[in-house]
């Protein structure tokens, strides 16, 4: 059954064909000058830039570029509108103290939704993510302060593991959606952490040792974040761990039969999620030296709209990009503040940010590929 | 052109179909008679399905006049045309999943079964069953659910129920690939009684053998134009297909040479395997040997490749290759072993991805340096696949999806060369593709065969088995019925008997 | 193709139409310039955390914050509080980085929590105080960091019934002896809300165990103990569904002799859950904040629930406000106390045992009328302005004036 497809196909096939013969014998007179880093870069510019490939980038990576809009739409919105201070008659979006605030509201968020994105390239959910990192905090702060920090870490990252070992197992040989197994460890964690608390008669738990100097200084903050970027998008782009976890997301069955083995490619994104769901529990804990037992449980939920938000496919996938996780917190974030910035009743921001959501998933909502030609 | 006084019932002319710039049937005049079995046959975006699918209303003309039986027609819909007399079977799935064979039959003809609104769905049953009587079909009855079935089955099921609003036109579009061996006899069949009945059938295939042995008539397309109709007695294999592609295409299609090779070594090996009905199975398969597996559609052979490839696991017994056990197919791909699944756009290629990452997926652990894998690597790799089995695509970062079927079958043994594998497994490889890419195909094979590679080709075409094994094993029941060597006088008819 | 473009243009439209409505928000919320008219020197926003936003005592409040706008030149904004500190923290941070000029809240967060808004405050200049609480959290010693009660932006707090833990569970007791319950359910709230909570919790059950040894048999109290802490049954802001098994297991112990008695402000939950709707049994809670008429019964009065209630009148917010007007404009009290403890006020609880009481209440109180008339407001906006300090007000005269409102002062004053 023909299809326009292979119809343009067709046609590009006998001009790429003509191009070729073309140059068959220039290309080996071209082939042996090589171009040199500079004249490569350059190159690489205009062949971006052309009509025809701005026009198939665009189309590829519609969402990417709607998301980036979006953050671009909010800064401008949000530093026009809200005005000056009235006090020191700085933009109120851009006063140190703001910029300071912001990368404290969303440092948590940030490491927790890049550690996300390689759960969520397998197409796979998390949604324990909340009590998960309620309860690392909470254990950490415990442990901190009755042993030492080092020993305290070392037990949420070994904890950890063994969910992430859970996870993997489940996802890789139980034939239930993957999200299953983060819901068993949900009702757990959530036992974990009512208990607890509960016990003790308290509402929140104080480290006693004050980190909250240096790792909630801001400094540490932004080299921490940018580091760990750099980590994921590294093993995102350029390991096996990376494209494995991606070609999951895109076919399950194709992917085993080329050799990603599904449970050690698992077991590696899950290691590296619950990894920083640690870190994001002792950033989390380094906004106030403190954890109190209901701050975590949405957070879950706002990992997923941060990531839509910042234009990941929720089926996972080659569209699926660390860019996504890092637009997606700050737009979320940003539009938080924002809001409350222009002066918008505290009531009110929620129901903004809900319908922002709402739009964003009626305008994303992909269906799967057309698999049969039609 | 002759028409033996046959009478015309259909014709289009000046049918012209464009699909914004592209042009997919340009200015056509076409004319059908009673009693043609009319083969349509073409290459990749000929246009052969697009003028049948606008007869059948499955799509408007852009502009041209059809008439049918004498009369304008212009269908709108499929049913349309349905109901007027014109039935056309697609390539697709087309049957209801998750219920009966006889509800699939009757679909759209319930009342026929009802009486104050019930439907008395044991009268459908008998009914079904009648019908498949008639073909002399046994395997399943009307009250058989269809998710039961194969692939194949359900192909036949779409069959017989178009049948059933007993057509003047039957269109077959590319469907024998789909279906088993009796399913096809059945087929034929259908066929060879309508045009006797004074009917016509129109059918659109690949394979040359097959129209040129059953079809009476065969109409040439290339790129939305009519080249040309033949009748039976001038039928040349080698004229049709110099007129399909526009040049000459040569003598060599399959191997040349009609001797059985192999090297010493064993590449790979079955010993006493043992799965559902497969029992105690031993093979080996030599350096720079073809071993070719042929028989019915269920007779185990697919099964035999994805044991091999360690898709499935033994119940007894083992694959080994150099003395180690194929246990998954991580396994198999570190043992040096690649698979093209059957199944292309489920289980050999990542549709939604890249050609680059398809290329690149087995290959991925052998590139991989302390966990870093350079992109310059990478291109290197694809490129040079892409040159080497001629891949059209715009660049590597192109998406599967878009490819045509020939090129996506090219990007999946791609993958398997980027590994430098030394066994292949190949099943169905050429299933669906077209007379060209095919001749590219067999000489990439015959290549790998040289280079000494290990080949098992499982396949159901006998013409390729033949054309390319150096042992031809044919398979019956889960076993092993007998083994040919390479032969010239090797025939289709004495496959065939140890298939049945 | 055409679904796509739709979606394009869709997108758009409802892009501009979110652009435009924020920007007609802001409009309308004010850009923190303007506000009342007055003396000409706005003080700014402040920003006020409150537990719930329905209520007879939130209804108050703000009416009563609305007439004072105009008169002390300044403007407020409500936000809700919840108990994850962690956006408690957040809302905060936001207002007052867009300018609030100062933070009164209800809830109290922890120390943590604290340390950094008062952090922030001292980075911008920004004044926080408490409303209906005790501050014993904000108070506390910390282990790490600056105490925020030491810093000059931390006013302190008016709290929420007496300090002691002695006169509520006291009155409590009296308000059952003079009814005829004798089996008692006695409820508080977790130590980490009301840290004197277990204090009061276990003065009623000295005056219990009191009272046992010279009544008669059949006039003796029981309390319920199974799941207690100590005497009481700590509340916590559990679920409905773990609730009802234990609200029938009351129902059938105490049976028509069964009262419920909050120690604090708990009470309200365990009314709101569907359960209780069907078993109903008379509560006498410390702290109240719904129709209070509607649910107010006398003792034989089998429809209406609750038989004792007391609250802290909303007035009692110019402690705060006044405090936090004069910092703004930089004129503190001569008679600034300079002890951290000293800022943190005791305002008294108006008891509410008969319906004489209500009626009362009604004519004479802007919490109990219905109607939240301003003209039953304990302290007219004059009388506040007078109260700051460039005003001529000192912090005596600000303590003593919420001292003298107690539940005779309330109930029965004279109305001029």
């Amino acid at each position: 059954m023909e299809n326009k497809e292979d119809k343009v196909e067709k046609i590009e096939d006998v001009s790429n064909e003509e191009t070729a013969s073309q140059s068959g014998q220039p290309a080996s007179i071209a082939a042996a000058a090589k171009p040199n880093f500079g004249q490569k870069i350059v190159s690489a510019f205009k062949n971006f830039f052309t009509k025809e490939h701005l026009k198939e980038f665009a189309k590829d990576h519609i969402f990417d570029i709607c998301a980036l809009c979006g953050l671009i739409v909010c800064l401008i919105v949000f530093t026009i509108v809200p005005g000056r201070h009235p006090r020191d008659g700085k933009l109120l979006l851009w006063r140190p103290q703001t910029i300071k605030t912001l990368i404290s509201q969303v440092s948590v968020y940030f490491i927790l939704a890049i550690g996300a994105v390689f759960i969520y390239l397998m197409g796979c959910m998390d949604i324990s993510v909340g009590y998960q990192v309620g309860v690392f905090g909470a254990l950490f702060i415990m442990i901190a302060n009755s042993s030492n920090l080092f020993l305290a870490l070392l037990t949420i990252i070994i904890m950890g593991l063994v969910c992430a070992i859970f996870n993997a197992f489940v996802g890789a040989y139980v034939k239930l959606p993957t999200v299953m197994s983060s819901v068993i460890l949900m009702q757990l964690f959530n036992g974990v952490l009512l208990s607890i608390f509960s016990d003790r008669n308290i509402n929140a738990l104080t480290l006693n040792t004050d980190i909250q100097a240096v790792v909630g200084s801001t400094w540490f903050r932004v080299i921490a974040l940018v580091l760990l970027a750099f980590i994921a998008f590294y093993f995102l782009t350029f390991t096996k761990v990376g494209k494995r976890s991606r070609a999951i997301g895109t076919n399950k069955l194709a992917a085993d039969q080329a050799g990603a083995n599904l449970l050690m490619t698992r077991i590696v994104c899950y290691v590296v999620f619950s990894l920083f769901l640690c870190f994001g529990a002792v950033m989390l804990i380094a906004r106030s030296n403190s954890i109190a037992s209901s701050d975590t449980t949405s957070y879950q939920m706002d990992i997923m709209i941060m990531l839509l938000m910042g234009g990941m496919p929720l089926s996972g996938g080659m569209k699926g990009k660390l860019f996504n996780a890092i637009i997606g917190t700050f737009t979320y974030v940003l539009l938080n503040m924002g809001l409350t910035l222009c002066g918008v009743p505290a009531a009110y921001v929620m129901l903004v940010k809900s319908a922002v959501f709402v739009i964003i998933v009626c305008l994303t909502c992909r269906k799967p590929g057309n698999l049969l030609p039609r | 052109m002759e028409s033996e006084n046959r009478e015309l019932i259909f014709k289009a002319s000046h049918m012209h179909k464009a699909f914004g710039l592209t042009i997919a049937l340009k200015d056509v005049d076409f004319e059908l008679h009673r009693g043609e079995i009319r083969g349509l046959i073409g290459e990749n975006g000929s246009g052969k399905s697009t003028i049948m699918s606008i007869a059948a209303g499955m799509q408007t003309a852009t502009s041209g006049e059809m008439f049918y039986k004498g009369q304008p027609w212009a269908p709108k819909s499929m049913l349309e045309g349905q109901n007027g007399g014109i039935a056309m079977i697609l390539q697709e799935s087309n049957t209801i999943p998750g219920v009966t064979v006889a509800e699939n039959l009757f679909a759209g003809r319930e009342k026929e079964f009802a009486k104050f609104g019930f439907i008395n769905i044991l009268k459908m049953y008998k009914a079904a069953d009648e019908i498949l009587a008639k073909f002399n079909i046994t395997s399943f009855k009307g009250s058989t659910k269809i998710n039961t079935l194969s692939f194949e089955t359900k192909k036949l099921i779409e069959i017989i129920r178009a049948m059933e609003k007993d057509p003047e036109i039957l269109v077959v579009d590319e469907t024998t690939t789909a279906l088993s061996f009796e399913g096809r006899e059945i087929l034929y069949g259908i066929i060879n009684d309508m045009a006797q009945n004074g009917k016509a059938v129109v059918f659109i295939s690949h394979d040359l053998e097959e129209i040129m042995d059953k079809c009476t008539h065969v109409t040439v397309l290339r790129d939305g134009d009519i080249i040309d109709t033949l009748e039976k007695k001038d039928f040349d294999g080698k004229k049709i297909s110099t007129l399909m592609v526009g040049r000459d295409i040569g003598d060599a299609y399959y191997r040349e040479d009609f001797v059985a090779t192999a090297g010493e070594e064993v590449e790979l090996e079955f010993k006493n395997v043992t799965y559902q009905g497969i029992q105690d199975f031993n093979l080996q398969i030599h350096k720079g040997e073809i071993v070719g597996i042929g028989g019915l559609s269920d007779c185990g052979m697919h099964i035999i490749g994805q044991l091999a490839f360690g898709v499935r696991k033994p119940l007894a017994g083992s694959i080994e290759r150099n003395g180690k056990i194929v246990k998954s197919p991580s396994s198999a791909i570190k043992l040096g072993i690649g698979y093209v699944s059957k199944n292309r756009d489920t289980e050999a290629l990542m549709l939604e991805a890249p050609i680059k990452a398809n290329i690149l997926l087995p290959s991925l652990d052998r590139i991989s340096k302390f966990t870093f894998i350079r992109p310059k690597t990478e291109n290197e790799i694809v490129e040079q696949e892409i040159k080497n089995l001629s891949i059209k695509c715009r660049n590597s970062g192109m998406y599967v999806s878009k490819l045509s079927g020939g090129n996506k079958q090219k990007v999946s043994f791609a993958k398997w060369t980027a590994a430098k594998s030394d066994v292949i497994i190949m099943d169905c490889p050429t299933r669906g593709v077209d007379i060209a890419v095919k001749q590219a195909m067999y000489k990439i094979i015959n290549d790998m065969k040289l280079a000494g590679k290990a080949i098992l080709l499982i396949s159901e075409e006998m013409t390729e088995l033949i054309g390319m094994s150096d042992r031809l094993i044919v398979m019956k029941d889960f076993k092993i019925s007998h083994e040919f060597m390479r032969s010239k006088e090797l025939k289709e008819t004495d496959i065939i008997e140890y298939m049945l | 193709m055409k679904k796509s473009i739709l979606k394009k243009i869709g997108a758009i439209a409802l892009s501009s139409v979110l652009a435009g409505s924020i920007g007609a928000v802001a409009g309308c919320g004010g850009g923190g310039n303007g506000g009342g008219g007055g003396s000409g020197k706005y003080a700014g926003k402040i920003l006020i955390g409150v537990q719930q936003t329905r209520g007879n005592n939130y209804e108050a409040m703000c009416k009563f914050l609305d007439a004072l706008k105009p008169e002390l030149d300044f403007d407020y904004q409500i936000a809700q509080m919840s108990y994850a500190d962690e956006s408690n923290l957040t809302t905060i941070e936001n207002a007052i980085l867009k300018g609030a000029v100062g933070v009164i809240t209800m809830t109290e967060m922890e120390m943590g929590y604290t340390q950094q808004v008062i952090e922030l405050c001292e980075q911008e200049e920004v004044y926080y105080a408490g409303y209906m609480s005790d501050f014993w959290k904000t108070y506390a010693e910390p282990t790490t960091g600056k105490a925020p009660k030491d810093s000059k932006y931390c006013l302190g707090s008016v709290s929420d019934g007496e300090l002691d833990a002695e006169t509520t569970a006291t009155w409590l007791f009296e308000a059952v002896k003079e009814s005829s319950y004798r089996k008692i359910v006695l409820t508080r709230s977790p130590d980490w809300a009301y840290p004197r909570s277990a204090q009061s919790a276990l003065t009623f059950k000295k005056l219990v165990d009191n009272y046992n040894a010279t009544a008669a048999e059949n006039d003796k109290f029981t309390l319920w103990t199974e799941g207690t802490d100590g005497p009481a049954y700590v509340l916590n802001y559990g679920l409905d569904a773990q609730f009802a098994p234990t609200l029938t297991k009351w129902q059938n112990w105490g049976g028509s002799d069964l009262a419920l008695v909050g120690l604090n402000y708990c009470a309200g939950t365990i009314m709101n859950m569907t359960t209780y709707r069907d078993l109903k049994f008379p509560i006498f809670n410390a702290g109240w904040d719904d129709d209070v008429a509607k649910q107010f019964g006398a003792m034989d009065d089998a429809t209406k629930p609750v038989k004792a209630l007391c609250q802290t009148p909303c007035e009692t917010i110019i402690y705060p406000l006044v405090r936090m007007l004069n910092a703004i404009n930089g004129t503190p009290y001569a008679d600034e106390p300079v002890k951290p403890e000293d800022k943190i006020v005791e305002a008294k609880y108006c008891h509410i045992e008969s319906t004489k009481d209500i009626e009362d209440g009604s004519a004479h109180c802007m919490n109990f009328n219905s109607a939240r008339d301003l003209k039953y407001a304990l302290i007219s906006p004059t009388e506040v302005k007078a109260l700051l300090a460039e005003n001529g007000g000192t912090f005596a005269k600000l303590v003593e004036t919420i001292s003298t409102w107690d539940t005779e002062y309330i109930l029965r004053r004279e109305i001029k």
